[in-house]
């Protein structure tokens, strides 16, 4: 019974995706005023912005916005009750209109809080920034409160996230260009930073949701028929994609300078090579007389190039040779070293997908109506590589039969000829998998213009593949003239 | 400028995602889609195996497949459309990299015909929806559903009852490959029919009980026409598939005796105008099965009008029975049936459908058994394509 409850409370605790969704339309509200308390402070407060100013901004338009969530979240449900029939109309309507008529009550006095006003400066502090500010949060409230009701799918689109990634890069445009105008400016630009990288994330698992939804949408698909998995999957890649950029963005400079590095030490490495090879020429040349400097016109062509080599040729030559011997290690276990990384992505990869399936309430309703199976499965290293096709044209396989034609060694004759009866048969689309056998593909031939050609080709291939015996010269003229013939008698139609 | 350089990567690297799905989502990507077996009877269960094949690092956001067949073939339930003729069906996958998906829908036959899978559109995105990608599939499903069988036993009563005496005919040499058993001689009969070990055992002169056995040879002939002078096709289409389904259970009939069968239908699989069908006569499962596939086949409706049909080819039945299934029944027919019955040849109708003439006592006539608040035909198909 106690383990029923438990089972039941933590499916109830389990969150809904849609509910997540749905908050974070109504979150990218206030960033995307955010540009506006930033211009108005930018322009009104003498073009000093920081930190500060950007706390109190969004501290502002994020108590603005939750308060008119609120507020808008009891007129949605006041609004969806008004249609039952016993519920007064009048209390939604008042609802509805107080929603937009209180908002002055709680931005002005943050907006006198945050951004006092100054009378020492005349008109100007009365003015300066407190107005564009009050103005902001205004706005905020407003579109909150237009957020809170349907799905997240009406509230938010592509074009709105579009629209407001603009709404940061005018202001920033503008800014940067009243710096370049006025010198006495101090412009943090690094919470601006942040609060667009924080709408962008935000945006982009939005809309990477969206996308699958307005699919479903457009063309008229039941939402429940899709498998709840491929929402979190999706949230996945998303967020796989966004952690690559930002991951790029955070270490950007220090893997530039890395690889800076590595392509001047190449470059090194390559002068180091020549002035050894140089060096060692004048050697021969020379006899005893030394180093390459004193050497023909090369060698003064390369003196300047070998001039770090001469400081300390040993030490550089054993940089080199270590160098070299690092890469070619790499490269020769290239593949293990990727299986290794790329099990250890896959690993972690996975353990995060469960841990979102886990968190969400996930619906899978095809399969749990049973309406289908389904059964995913990773693919072999066969399987990864798609099955030989047929021909797709006649010139395609003219094509093969004359370079096949070419062919003078018996083994490899019989081999390929056969890969080529193989390739008519697939054209005459019968099912020849590679792991058939030569009496498989016998049986798919049969009663087919191939079935003569395989029974006088089988024999003679499975002596060459598995016994190591090769066939006498009469053997092989009359495989080769089938199948020739074969290939050139098998109808190829044109594929749209 | 931090910011601006953000800015940069974010639009290069939403660009890219687009670009890279938009050139990638389809390659080394196989869809396969085929029914687990190519024949099933009306009412059967078989199953749609689509199989997805990605064999790239690339992993798909998601991949949909756009199925569009016949409305006979039930499957998806609330996750399928029907319009008209045809049952469209999305389906949704995840892929991930080099992982092959396979799907088994599990599809109910409503009616008999031969149905293929219309068309497959794949459909596939970039992480964003900036680019849908669209493909058809080249896909050769196809299932032949052959006409269900019925018990004709408690489907079909005698217009007569079977009241009154009929005449039996009786051949007038048994036939010597049929014993019955063993009885005690009687004059008269042959002594090369002595059964030598049983006299020995009873001390009595005992003698090999033969049968009489004829060669049965049946034509089953299909009327599809619903109604007298119908043209094309048929007005109650689900009265014609329970003369098909009653057809089926005759030629299924024959197998228990291995009984010689033709069948003769007054329209043809190509729906040619004029063109009627009649097959050769032969026995077995194999040949049963043969004539069930061209049944399956046919058009709902009539190329020829069936009075028109037994005129021209009645007279080339040289079979000893002619079982004419049929939704109507008039004059012209019994008249076929009385000239074949002074030819040695019998004639039974089935007919489905409710009397409205009245029934000859001359003509051997089996009449739908229609209990009290059950349809005619079977709609069950019907109500569930719906």
């Amino acid at each position: 019974m106690s383990a029923n409850i438990s089972g039941a409370e933590k499916k109830r605790s389990k969150l809904s995706l849609f509910t997540i969704l749905k908050a974070m339309t109504v979150i990218e509200v206030p960033l995307m005023m955010l540009p506006g308390i930033f211009v108005s402070v930018a322009v009104f407060g003498k073009l000093h912005f920081g930190w500060a100013h950007f706390g109190r901004g969004i501290l502002a338009l994020f108590i603005v916005a939750l308060f008119a969530s609120v507020l808008g979240y009891l007129a949605v449900r006041y609004d969806v009750r008004s249609k039952e029939p016993d519920f007064s109309k009048g209390k939604a309507m008042i609802l509805k209109v107080s929603c937009y008529a209180v908002s002055p009550l709680v931005s002005l006095p943050l907006v006198l809080l945050l951004w006092p006003i100054r009378t020492d400066v005349g008109l100007y502090g009365y003015l300066a920034p407190w107005i564009p500010a009050f103005l902001t949060l205004e706005v905020c409230w407003v579109f909150t409160v237009q957020a809170i009701p349907g799905s997240y799918t009406a509230s938010y689109s592509t074009q709105d996230f579009i629209r407001c990634s603009m709404l940061y890069l005018v202001p920033i445009a503008v800014i940067e260009l009243l710096r370049a105008l006025v010198p006495d400016t101090s412009y943090n630009v690094v919470p601006m930073a942040l609060a667009f990288s924080l709408y962008t994330i935000i945006g982009a698992i939005v809309v990477n949701q969206q996308n699958i939804d307005l699919m479903m949408e457009r063309r008229r698909h039941d939402k429940s028929s899709l498998p709840g998995k491929i929402r979190v999957y999706n949230l996945l890649l998303i967020c796989g994609l966004l952690v690559l950029v930002f991951s790029g963005l955070l270490v950007g400079e220090q893997l530039g300078t890395v690889l800076v590095w590595v392509l001047k030490r190449l470059g090194l490495s390559l002068v180091y090579l020549i002035a050894f090879i140089f060096w060692l020429m004048s050697l021969g040349q020379n006899g005893d007389s030394g180093g390459g400097a004193g050497g023909g016109g090369g060698g003064d062509d390369f003196s300047g190039l070998a001039q770090g080599a001469k400081e300390n040729p040993f030490w550089n030559i054993l940089l080199v040779v270590i160098f070299a011997f690092v890469v070619y290690m790499l490269f020769i276990h290239r593949r293990r070293i990727w299986e290794a990384f790329s099990g250890w992505f896959i690993k972690i990869a996975t353990k995060l997908y469960h841990f979102f399936l886990d968190c969400f309430k996930i619906q899978e309703l095809g399969s749990a109506e049973g309406y289908y199976t389904e059964e995913a499965e990773d693919l072999t290293r066969e399987e990864r590589f798609a099955p030989i096709n047929g021909f797709k044209n006649k010139r395609e396989m003219k094509r093969a039969l004359k370079q096949w034609q070419k062919t003078s060694d018996p083994e490899k004759r019989v081999r390929d000829g056969y890969r080529l009866l193989m390739m008519a048969s697939r054209t005459q689309e019968k099912n020849i998998l590679n792991s058939d056998t030569t009496g498989e593909i016998l049986e798919k031939n049969r009663q087919s213009s191939l079935e003569t050609a395989f029974m006088q080709a089988n024999p003679i291939y499975d002596r060459v593949r598995y016994d190591d015996t090769l066939p006498d010269a009469a053997e092989l003229s009359g495989f080769a003239a089938k199948v020739e013939e074969s290939c050139l008698a098998v109808d190829i139609k044109k594929k749209k | 400028m931090p910011i601006l350089v953000i800015v940069f990567l974010m639009a290069v690297m939403l660009y890219a995602q687009g670009l890279l799905f938009q050139k990638k989502s389809f390659e080394h990507f196989e869809y396969r889609c085929n029914f687990s077996r190519p024949e099933a009877f009306e009412g059967d269960e078989v199953e749609l195996v689509e199989q997805v094949f990605n064999r790239k690092w690339l992993p798909l956001p998601w991949f949909k497949t756009e199925i569009t067949t016949s409305k006979w073939l039930d499957f998806a339930g609330s996750q399928s459309v029907v319009t008209y003729n045809s049952r469209f069906v999305p389906s949704f996958f995840l892929m991930k990299s080099f992982q092959k998906v396979t799907r088994r829908w599990k599809v109910k036959c409503l009616k008999r015909g031969i149905f293929d899978i219309e068309r497959v559109i794949l459909v596939s995105t970039d992480l964003l929806g900036q680019k849908t990608m669209t493909q058809n599939a080249d896909v050769k499903a196809q299932i032949a559903v052959l006409p269900q069988t019925i018990d004709l036993d408690s489907s079909f009563v005698s217009a007569r009852y079977l009241q009154g005496d009929h005449p039996v005919k009786n051949q007038l040499i048994p036939d010597p490959f049929y014993v019955s058993g063993v009885r005690e001689y009687r004059p008269g009969d042959p002594m090369k029919n002595i059964h030598w070990n049983a006299t020995a055992k009873l001390s009595r002169i005992m003698i090999r009980n033969m049968e009489y056995t004829t060669r049965q040879n049946i034509t089953v002939v299909l009327n599809l026409q619903s109604r007298p002078f119908e043209q094309g096709e048929a007005i109650d289409a689900p009265q014609m598939e329970h003369c098909i389904r009653v057809a089926a259970t005759l030629l299924e009939r024959t197998l228990e005796e291995s009984t010689p069968v033709s069948l003769g239908i007054n329209s043809n699989i190509n729906n040619i105008d004029k063109e009627t069908t009649e097959t050769n006569q032969n026995f077995g499962r194999e040949h049963v099965l043969s004539l069930m596939r061209l049944m399956a086949a046919l058009p709902q409706g009539s190329t020829q009008d069936f009075l028109v049909y037994l005129r021209e080819k009645g007279e080339s039945f040289s079979t000893t029975d002619i079982q004419i299934v049929t939704a109507y029944l008039n004059e012209e027919m019994f008249d076929f049936a009385r000239r074949c019955a002074m030819d040695d040849k019998r004639v039974t109708f089935f007919y489905v459908g409710i009397p409205t003439i009245e029934l000859p006592d001359d003509c051997e006539i089996y009449v739908l058994r229609q209990p009290r608040g059950q349809s005619l035909v079977d709609t069950e198909g019907e109500e569930a394509a719906r």
